[in-house]
């Protein structure tokens, strides 16, 4: 079992970002205050690993994620959109969804467990379909319950 | 569905060529995931990692592991790997890359002979 920090502030719900560049900038913002890293430094991180390659999964999901110093937990962030966006998306489907991790940057293994176990949640088209019609951030994070992770 | 790719390399050599081979192709149409082997890695560790990466990478398409030098820690952990779906190229290099690039579309087996004619096409006397 993973422990994992989500809570309402991490979720954005109906989110007008227009490019890739605003989403990451976005995570940044969500993730900013909770786990005490600096905006800036979260979004350089998260923008390295893009440069590698999208973290586009197909089907209009994205899981950017990036291992980061000096935080004790992973942290998750959502962001739902109302209009796709094009992430360089391996597959013809802009994203809508974004699945965001920070790990703690000595944990490997939980940051592969948990891009497995978010890639296989999401995965799933019900879900996906659950998260599109969300409406608030509750309704979102229900949709994350999992045998494998423990919010905190 | 698009075959994932994982490069097990030593230290950066992977995310260097990774980098390098994107800003020259314009983008990077697959799925890629690094994982860098260094001299104090247990290997049974990395084994375990690079078994996560692949199961992570792995939508039904199958996984290529390309990897540096062959005999060494990284593609003797590459060859290793327990998964369905797998083939493993040894010998990365640019060309082996680029030529990967151009093909998004290829099966598992075809994209491994891609990476192969790619990385042999690369070695030639100038």
């Amino acid at each position: 079992m993973i422990k994992i920090k989500l809570d309402d502030s991490h979720v954005s719900v109906n989110d007008s970002c227009k490019t890739k560049k605003s989403i990451l900038e976005k995570i940044s913002d969500l993730l900013s205050r909770p786990s005490g890293v600096s905006r800036d430094h979260i979004f350089k991180k998260l923008y390295e690993r893009e440069k590698l390659g999208s973290t586009s999964i197909g089907k209009g999901v994205a899981i950017p994620h990036a291992r980061i110093e000096d935080i004790e937990y992973p942290f998750l962030s959502i962001i739902i959109l109302d209009e796709p966006v094009e992430f360089d998306n391996i597959d013809s489907l802009d994203v809508d969804i974004i699945v965001s991790i920070i790990v703690p940057e000595k944990n490997y293994n939980d940051h592969l467990e948990l891009l497995a176990c978010l890639s296989s949640k999401l995965d799933n088209s019900s879900v996906r379909k659950e998260l599109r019609q969300a409406r608030n951030s509750s309704q979102i994070i229900n949709n994350f319950q999992s045998d494998d992770l423990e919010y905190i | 569905m698009k075959v994932g790719i994982l490069l097990v390399t030593h230290s950066d050599i992977g995310k260097q060529l990774l980098l390098t081979a994107t800003s020259v192709f314009g983008k990077n149409p697959f799925q890629v995931e690094l994982l860098s082997v260094d001299n104090y890695d247990q290997p049974n560790d990395v084994k375990e990692l690079a078994e996560k990466y692949v199961k992570f990478l792995d939508n039904g398409a199958g996984v290529l592991v390309l990897t540096d030098i062959i005999g060494t820690t990284p593609s003797n952990i590459a060859s290793s790997i327990n998964h369905g779906k797998i083939k493993v190229v040894a010998g990365l290099n640019l060309s082996m890359i680029l030529n990967v690039f151009n093909y998004p579309e290829k099966t598992l087996d075809q994209l491994s002979i891609k990476a192969l004619e790619g990385g042999i096409q690369g070695v030639s006397k100038i």
